[in-house]
This record gives C-alpha cells, structure tokens and sequence, in this order.
C-alpha cells in the first residue's frame, strides 16, 4: 500500500516539473572555466567571472542584470553571489556615460562595441550587503552581440551577450577580474529610463 | 568496424550460397509473410539551433533536454531453402521498412503542450526563433533481407535455431511533420525541416539472434525469433536521431510448396 502511495508521489512530482522559459537562467558549465557559464548567445540570463580564484556568478534567484538609465549615466547592475553559496549576495555595478539609450531596443547599438575601462570609468562592487572602494585600474567590457529576438514573430527582447575583465584595487587590495561573460535578455521587465 | 562487420556477414552469405548450389536441395521450398520490429537505442544530438532548457555541469548529458522516439518497423514477404538435412535454411525475399522518429518534449504523464526553442533565421542584429512541440519524421524503404538459420535439432514440431541477417534497402519515400506550439507559424514548416540535414537514403541493418519454429516439417509453421544484437549500419536513417545498438523481434508464418 506504502508503495502504491509513493509511486504516486512520484508521477505528481514528474508531471510537475517545470519547464524553463525565457526569462529564467540556463546555467551551463564552461568545461575550460570551471564554475562559470558558457559564452552563449541566446539569451541564458547568465553571467560568470572570476574574483581572484572565486567565481561570481548569476543565480536563478537573482535579476542577473538590470539596465538602469537615469540623466547622464547608463549603469548595468549585475546581481549574483560570490562563490558557490546563493545566500553569498554579490553585486557589480558598471556605469557608462557614452550611451544613453531612450530604450531597450537602443541597445543594438552596442553590438560588437568594446568599451576600456581605465581610471575614469566608474565600477561599483558590493559584496555580503557592504560597498567596497573600487579604484579602476585597466580592463574592457565588450558586447560581442546584441541582437532584437523574435519569439513565433513577435518582438521579445534584446539579448545582450559579451566579456568583461579588469584589474583594480578593492579595499587597496589588487584584485583581477577575469574570463567575465554574459548572455542576458533585456526588454521591459530589467530595463528602467527615469 | 561497421564496414567490416557487414562485409563478413556478406561473405557468409556468399560462402553459403555457394555450398548450397552445390548440394542437394530439400523438395520443401518455404513461402511466407513476416512483420517485425526493431528497437534500437538513439541518442539526440546536441542541436546548435535548439535553445537549451536545462541547466547542466559536465556530468549531464544533454542541455537541450528533449526526448524522442525511433522505432522501425517491418514487412516481408520471403521464401526458405533448406540444406544441411534440414538444417540449415536459407531465407530471402522482399521487405518494406517503415522508420518513424520524433523529437520533442512529450512525456507520458501530461498531453503534448510543452514546447522547445528553435532557431530559424538569423541575422547581424536579429534572431528569429520558433516554439515547437514536436517534429516528426517517417520513413519508408524498400529492400532485401537475407538471413540464415541454424536448426540445433532435427525435424520436430518445435525447434530452436539461432540466425544471422543482413537487410539492405533504399528510401523512397519521407515525409516530416512539425507540429508548432503557435499553428500560425505553419508556414515554417520548411524552414525547420531545412535545419535537419537529410535522412541517409541506404538502410542497412544487421542482426544476431534466435527463435524457435512451430509447426511439422513441410506443414504452416510460426516462427518467433528475437534479435539479442541488432545495429543499423547507417546511424541517419532518421535525420533527427542517431541510432545505436539494440535489438529486435520478428514474427513470420511460413507455407510449405513442393516442387
């Protein structure tokens, strides 16, 4: 009888699996980086890079990536953790004053554009809830791709895929940036003008 | 390998054919039809224009997360030379093979409404991509089964034998279905098929196996045999999974006519 309740169990949990869509995270291990995602172009809603020997990482918890534009500045704000702990909260802010796109559209413009990042570009890191002083020293940030997805033929998103690394002094301490990617869908739901 | 495998099963065939010409033929010359079926392992491959739908490290075997089907079906019409005081028959004959695969995301616990990601058009800044339930591909050939088989007795009601086969066919006729989670994107249909290359239009498949016989010598006989190795030479037959080894079982009802 026990058993006939537990097989039942089992096809509830089966049919119940969710299916992904969209706007969740597909994390797929790079074999060559371990602990980071894959360099993709589809739209995984992932991030990876490393922090020194750590990784920081997207989680399924988490909006990988918020594109906020306010007056002079466009910020991409990545929300991760740092290490393979979820409760590890970790946020890296980049902030642009080049572009300063009207929507998410705008941002095919980007496509296969890189940015070097040196002392008077901005990088804001919070790690565990605590803001630590980032001094820039050298380092890129490249979209590889930014492309306008259409889903059954309809317009759905820009996805945004591309690297990023740098050097710099956090706390005073030289600290490196390293292997970053991203593959990130943005429309409505993670990109603010205001 | 695969190569080599069927170029020695040819041989046998040839060797044996060959010490047929030279003996006596039974009087009882054997006419039947046979239905079969095939049931080989398949393996999807990791599609570049399907979006992946789960997240995996490196022990996970596949990203894209579909599941699908392969089954091969068959129809013969044959007739069994005997030689070897009974004991060794020859068959040979015509046979119809219907190959039907899928790929999707069906399961068995729900109705078919969940839907995969695929890339159908792509350009510098845009991508277009299509939700698809399932694909569908079936198809059918037309060729000849050449087999042989072993009595381990003499002329009893039931009898054991062992048997080897080699079929040989060509494709003639394929048709692909796409089954859209939108029906509007029908037009599609094309386009998605044109990202699978082409079904392969050679069949081969060889098999290793054993049955038994009913019936008395020179009467109708049933013969039941299962495959315990089988493996399709040409892994394309369906363009949309790759096949393995496996194995397979086969009815035939067999007639006796003297000569």
């Amino acid at each position: 009888m026990k058993i006939k309740y537990l097989f039942l169990i089992l096809i509830i949990i089966i049919s119940c699996k969710k299916d992904k869509n969209l706007r969740d995270s597909i994390f797929i291990e790079d074999v060559e980086s371990p602990g980071l995602p894959i360099y993709s172009e589809w739209g995984y809603n992932t991030f990876g890079a490393y922090y020194d020997r750590e990784v920081f990482i997207s989680n399924d918890k988490k909006v990988p990536l918020k594109i906020i534009v306010t007056n002079d500045t466009m910020t991409f704000n990545f929300f991760g953790q740092l290490g393979n702990t979820s409760y590890n909260n970790m946020t890296m802010k980049f902030y642009f004053t080049n572009f300063l796109p009207v929507n998410y559209e705008d941002l095919l413009q980007l496509n296969d554009t890189i940015i070097n990042l040196n002392n008077t570009n901005k990088i804001s890191i919070n790690i565990y809830g605590s803001n630590v002083n980032v001094t820039l020293l050298n380092g890129y940030f490249k979209v590889d791709k930014a492309q306008l997805l259409f889903v059954d033929t309809k317009e759905t998103e820009v996805i945004l895929s591309g690297h990023f690394e740098f050097q710099a002094l956090i706390n005073n301490e030289p600290i490196a940036i390293s292997d970053g990617r991203f593959d990130i869908g943005v429309n409505q739901s993670n990109f603010f003008s205001y | 390998m695969n190569g080599k495998i069927l170029f020695t099963v040819i041989l046998c065939f040839l060797l044996i054919g060959k010490s047929y010409s030279q003996n006596q033929f039974d009087s009882v010359r054997y006419f039947g039809i046979e239905v079969g079926n095939t049931f080989l392992p398949f393996n999807i491959p990791d599609y570049s224009f399907i979006r992946a739908d789960n997240s995996s490290n490196n022990n996970d075997n596949s990203a894209i997360n579909l599941t699908g089907r392969y089954n091969e079906f068959q129809f013969s019409i044959k007739t069994e030379t005997r030689s070897l005081k009974n004991k060794l028959g020859l068959l040979y004959g015509i046979r119809l093979t219907y190959i039907t695969s899928s790929l999707g995301k069906q399961d068995i616990w729900s109705k078919n409404d969940k839907y995969f990601y695929l890339l159908v058009n792509q350009s510098n800044t845009s991508s277009e991509i299509l939700r698809v339930n399932e694909i569908n591909q079936n198809s059918y050939f037309i060729g000849i089964p050449l087999e042989l088989r072993y009595f381990t007795s003499h002329n009893r009601f039931f009898r054991f034998y062992f048997k080897t086969s080699v079929d040989l066919s060509y494709k003639f006729f394929t048709k692909n279905d796409v089954i859209f989670y939108n029906d509007n994107m029908e037009s599609y249909t094309t386009d998605v098929i044109n990202k699978f290359a082409k079904p392969s239009p050679f069949h081969c498949n060889i098999n290793f196996g054993a049955g038994i016989k009913l019936g008395k010598e020179g009467k109708f006989n049933i013969n039941i045999e299962a495959f315990a190795v089988s493996f399709n030479i040409v892994k394309t037959n369906s363009s949309i999974v790759r096949t393995g080894i496996g194995g397979g079982m086969q009815v035939n009802l067999l007639i006796p006519l003297k000569f």
